[in-house]
């Protein structure tokens, strides 16, 4: 006899298989092109690891609607404990600018500027910058009359400083900037690949400026004296002073050529960010875990308080301000959600469906053949019942919910590498209707204790292949959440009457039997 | 002997003539007939699972019979619904009243059908009829009191002072005296013999054969879902229902070999449930004993067992297992020490009903039996459910048959399997046979006479007195929390247990197990 569930999935996977039928004629072949179906199967993917993690929750017989703003709340924090700041080397900050006395007056006492060195001045508020020559320094004690833009000398009034006079005024007095060293490139080598042509990398060497202070992911300034311009380069490699870049660029460039370099500073190594949000997500899930099972309170509720206490606390801790990884870790963690396994020319399987596989292998095992899985299927159904069987049914459920979390976290950290960029306000909205939608669409009863983890994503896999369709298929994308909608109804429409037509023919087999003892 | 009351020519109050009813897996009503005259207080008598209930709920329209028809005053009638019974004067008397507690009488009196004046209520109307009504039955209080502040026995004078109030002809009475003390039983006599004088009919469910004898103008037995028999007036005997219910002597029924009782397996010192701090109780099982534990209902049993299991917990006292003091604070505790517990409740706590057989057969021991880790051991499940199958004889078409279209009795016999797979030394059973049919009750009975032969101490909660008494080497009588008397299977008879029950007197309570 075939379980419910095992009919549930197969129903869905029919399901699916009509809707991509149905798409190619209608997409005119665009459907089944490489890199839409590569698009369909990574967003499948970590819709997909959301789904599980709602089914499990929903199993347990409760529901999860905090999974949009825990998705949320972890890509900010992944985005902030990974942001890498590059700071400029031989360079100070600026107190204060005078456009009128061509001066910058710099905080205490320094001689790591010299008459004639060429420096870059950039204000804060402005990026706007100016690269000149410096013509004196002069170490001394003062203070800014602001009203006459001036720098006044007084030995016995204001701070001890040095004033760095330039040969080109700064464009407006400024109270703050920083003022950095720059050293001319002494030779500079274009790299050629093996038909000796040559690509986006340059060899150079800097003169006077030491090159051990020089790191691989360092960033170096290039300013071409001639109209200041500015590009900005990644250092890929480190040899004995030379220092190759990631910019093509040719002999002819070299006259007045300066750098500045700027040293990379990460806040943390990836392993501590992602240890760390791993350990929000289980504290997470500990405490819903709690809540419901031993304070007794609806998951309905306390998820719900979630959804708007992490959405809140996500704006908050970023300032509402969209925040993202700034093109860094694009050949590391990046990979995880935007690189492909390549099988042929043309297609690519990406990454995300390797995680989506090692989380629904594990789900399956955890679920079908271990002694927990049968007991949160036994709780899901009749919690009395297991509770009376032995099973520390609180334990159970709290582990639901740290599966739960944990899976929205790993959500969250795919979406967010994947979109690079992530507005607090707007990431992952609604992110848990789609879960808690394909997870019911794949087989799970909202009474719990029912469902398999294929029959969820495929049941993702079908959401995605719809959104795809009203895409593809020129259905006006104002409809997209009525069709998503009405799809979902009529599945578990057709599942509803299934079971009472199953239910009838048992209950008129079973009329009709001779009555046992 | 007719097996259903013949037809004679009336005149009938009520009829219910060829009455089929079928549930999924179940047919609890099999061509029922019962006849009732007006002014006549019929009883319906038979063990749990012969369809009493079943039939009431038909005649009260609660459900609709699957065949048969139902006649009022010889005309055939439909009942949709309870209000149609209502309207024809035909009102239930549920076991659980139906009263809401929050309010006060006069308001549970006419809920739903307020008199009115201008759009508000009359609430001097209501106190003048409910008065009234209240006076119908004997009950001398004001209709203003709270219902909380009544007594169970005045509730449910209550509750049958509204069915009259709603003019009913015909009152049926499911168990009324289950949690009435002896007082209030006597008073709800007299009612009932009042309202028989005043022409209302009566069916009266009872288990209590020695109340059927003093009320009954006729009795109508049910066994397994059909007629058993009727009796008039002058051939009501104990006996004689007996006989009828069961359908066969109690002496076969209760085989009982000659026991020898072991080491004391469970001892309880001291415990208090949460349920009735105040009581104290001490006992014993030894290995290889039957124990029962006898008692009206909320007298306390199955807190007990439950605390015995770790399900509740423990106030104060302690718990020791083959001599040795263990700490019981959840079930898993209970079972590692040997315990298993039948609940009373066997789908909402024995049963995952939605779970195959074989999935619920294996859900105590499923840690026990782990593989490697936390792995499920498949061919464990397997070999015990076979086993369960086979040595229980539990009727089903394949170990992954979904335990809730089993019939009550296989039902009970998959809870008790599974509890069997953990091999515990110690069984406790609450109502193992409520809701099984008479052949399953049999099997039941050979299964704990075989286990306590392979020396499991057994102690089992059960509201049947021929049951506790055809069982038992010792019956222990529980009265409101506390152990009021143990009797031993020689000197215990229905009258001895009930007059503990109702907590009449005290029955020092013997030290040693009265087993030869």
């Amino acid at each position: 006899m075939l379980s419910p569930s095992l009919i549930k999935t197969i129903g869905v996977a029919a399901l699916l298989l009509v809707l991509c039928v149905i798409l190619v004629p209608l997409s005119e072949g665009n459907f089944s092109k490489a890199e839409n179906i590569q698009n369909l199967i990574s967003r499948t993917s970590m819709y997909g690891i959301l789904a599980i993690g709602v089914a499990f929750v929903i199993m347990s017989g409760g529901i999860d609607l905090s999974i949009g703003s825990v998705v949320c709340l972890i890509a900010c924090l992944l985005a902030l404990f990974l942001q890498v700041s590059y700071d400029a080397n031989d360079a100070l900050s600026v107190g204060y600018a005078s456009q009128k006395q061509s001066t910058v007056i710099v905080a205490g006492h320094t001689d790591l500027f010299q008459p004639g060195d060429t420096v870059r001045y950039f204000g804060s508020r402005r990026a706007r910058t100016l690269v000149t020559q410096v013509s004196s320094v002069k170490q001394t004690h003062g203070t800014v009359d602001a009203g006459s833009d001036s720098f006044v000398e007084d030995a016995n009034v204001g701070i001890d400083c040095t004033i760095v006079t330039l040969n080109q005024a700064p464009s407006r007095s400024n109270d703050s900037g920083m003022l950095a060293k720059t050293y001319p490139v002494s030779s500079l080598t274009r790299v050629l690949d093996d038909h000796q042509s040559p690509i986006d990398e340059t060899v150079i060497e800097l003169a006077g400026y030491d090159a051990s202070r020089v790191r691989v992911n360092d960033k170096v300034q290039l300013i071409a004296t001639e109209g200041n311009r500015l590009k900005e380069a990644k250092v890929i490699a480190v040899d004995q002073g030379r220092i190759t870049i990631n910019q093509g660029l040719d002999e002819s460039e070299q006259a007045g050529l300066r750098v500045v370099h700027t040293s990379r500073h990460p806040r943390m190594s990836v392993w501590l960010a992602l240890g760390l949000v791993s350990l929000v997500a289980v504290g997470l899930g500990l405490l819903h875990g709690v809540l419901v099972a031993y304070v007794k309170l609806q998951p309905f509720i306390v998820t719900l308080c979630g959804l708007l206490i992490y959405r809140g606390a996500a704006r908050w801790i970023v300032a509402d301000q969209p925040v993202g990884f700034g093109g860094e870790y694009t050949h590391s963690l990046s990979l995880l959600a935007k690189g492909k396994l390549q099988l042929t020319q043309d297609f690519g399987l990406p990454y995300p469906a390797l995680v989506l596989l090692a989380v629904g292998i594990a789900a399956a095992v955890f679920l079908n053949l271990t002694v927990w899985g049968r007991y949160l299927l036994a709780m899901g159904r009749n919690e009395e019942a297991a509770k009376y069987s032995g099973i520390r049914t609180h334990w159970i459920l709290v582990a639901a919910y740290v599966i739960g979390v944990c899976l929205s976290a790993i959500g969250g950290v795919l979406f967010a590498l994947e979109y690079d960029s992530v507005s607090p306000s707007s990431f992952g909205n609604a992110y848990e209707l789609y879960a808690i939608a394909a997870a019911v669409l794949g087989g799970c009863s909202l009474r719990g204790g029912e469902g398999s983890i294929l029959g969820v994503v495929l049941g993702t896999a079908v959401l995605q292949v719809l959104n795809n369709m009203i895409v593809l298929a020129k259905i006006s994308d104002t409809l997209e959440l009525a069709v998503i909608g009405m799809v979902i109804l009529l599945g578990v429409l057709a599942d509803e009457v299934g079971r009472r037509v199953l239910a009838a023919l048992r209950a008129k087999k079973t009329a009709n039997a001779p009555v046992e003892g | 002997m007719t097996v259903a009351r013949a037809d004679d020519g009336g005149p009938w109050l009520l009829e219910a003539i060829g009455i089929h009813k079928r549930f999924p897996g179940v047919r609890a009503l099999t061509d029922v007939t019962l006849r009732l005259r007006p002014g006549e207080v019929l009883a319906l008598v038979g063990e749990n699972g012969a369809g009493k209930s079943t039939l009431m709920k038909i005649l009260a329209g609660v459900q609709g019979p699957t065949e048969g028809e139902l006649r009022i005053d010889g005309k055939a009638v439909v009942f949709n619904n309870v209000s149609d019974a209502l309207k024809q004067g035909v009102s239930l008397i549920h076991q659980e009243l139906n009263l809401a507690d929050n309010l006060n009488v006069g308001a549970n009196l006419f809920l739903g059908r307020e008199p009115t004046k201008f759009g508000f209520i009359d609430r001097a109307e209501i106190a003048k009829q409910a008065t009234y009504w209240l006076q119908q039955v004997g009950l001398d209080i004001s209709p203003s009191t709270p219902l909380s502040r009544l007594s169970i026995g005045h509730q449910q004078l209550v509750e049958i002072a509204k069915a009259l109030s709603v003019n009913a002809r015909v009152l049926i009475m499911d168990e009324p005296t289950s949690s009435l003390s002896a007082h209030e039983t006597e008073n709800l006599f007299r009612v009932v013999k009042e309202l028989r004088a005043k022409g209302v009919s009566v069916i009266y469910i009872s288990h209590r054969l020695a109340e059927v004898e003093e009320l009954a103008d006729h009795v109508t037995v049910f066994r397994d879902g059909a007629n058993a028999g009727e009796l008039d007036r002058d051939e009501i005997q104990h006996e004689a229902m007996v006989k009828m219910m069961v359908g066969r002597d109690l002496s076969q029924f209760y085989s009982r070999n000659e026991r020898r009782a072991g080491e004391v397996a469970l001892e309880l010192k001291q415990l208090r449930t949460s349920t009735w701090p105040a009581h104290a109780v001490s006992l014993q099982v030894r290995a290889g004993e039957v124990v029962g534990l006898a008692g009206l209902v909320g007298a306390g049993r199955s807190e007990l067992l439950r605390t015995i299991f770790g399900i509740d917990r423990a106030v104060s006292g302690s718990l020791e297992v083959q001599g040795k003091p263990v700490r019981i604070s959840k079930a898993s505790d209970a079972i590692r020490s040997g315990i298993a517990l039948v609940p009373e409740d066997r789908k909402q706590h024995g049963l995952v009903v939605d779970m195959p057989i074989d999935q619920n057969v294996s859900l105590a021991s499923l840690w026990s039996n782990r593989k490697a880790g936390a792995l499920l051991n498949f061919s464990k499940e397997r070999t015990d459910t076979a086993h369960s199958i086979e040595s229980l004889g539990i009727r089903t078409p394949g170990p992954k048959q979904i335990a809730r279209y089993l019939s009550g009795g296989n039902q009970q016999k998959v809870v008790i399997g599974k509890w069997l797979s953990t091999k515990p030394r110690i069984l406790l059973l609450d109502e193992p046979t409520r809701g099984v049919d008479i052949g399953a009750k049999h099997e039941i009975y050979q299964l704990m006479e075989r286990l306590s032969a392979e020396g499991v101490a057994i102690l089992f909660a059960s509201s049947e007195m021929e049951e506790v008494i055809g069982l038992s080497d010792r019956i222990l009588v529980m009265h409101e929390g506390r152990l009021a008397g143990e009797l031993s299977w020689r000197n215990a008879n229905e009258q001895s247990i009930l007059s503990l029950a109702t907590g009449q007197h005290s029955v020092p309570a013997t030290a040693a197990p009265a087993v030869s």
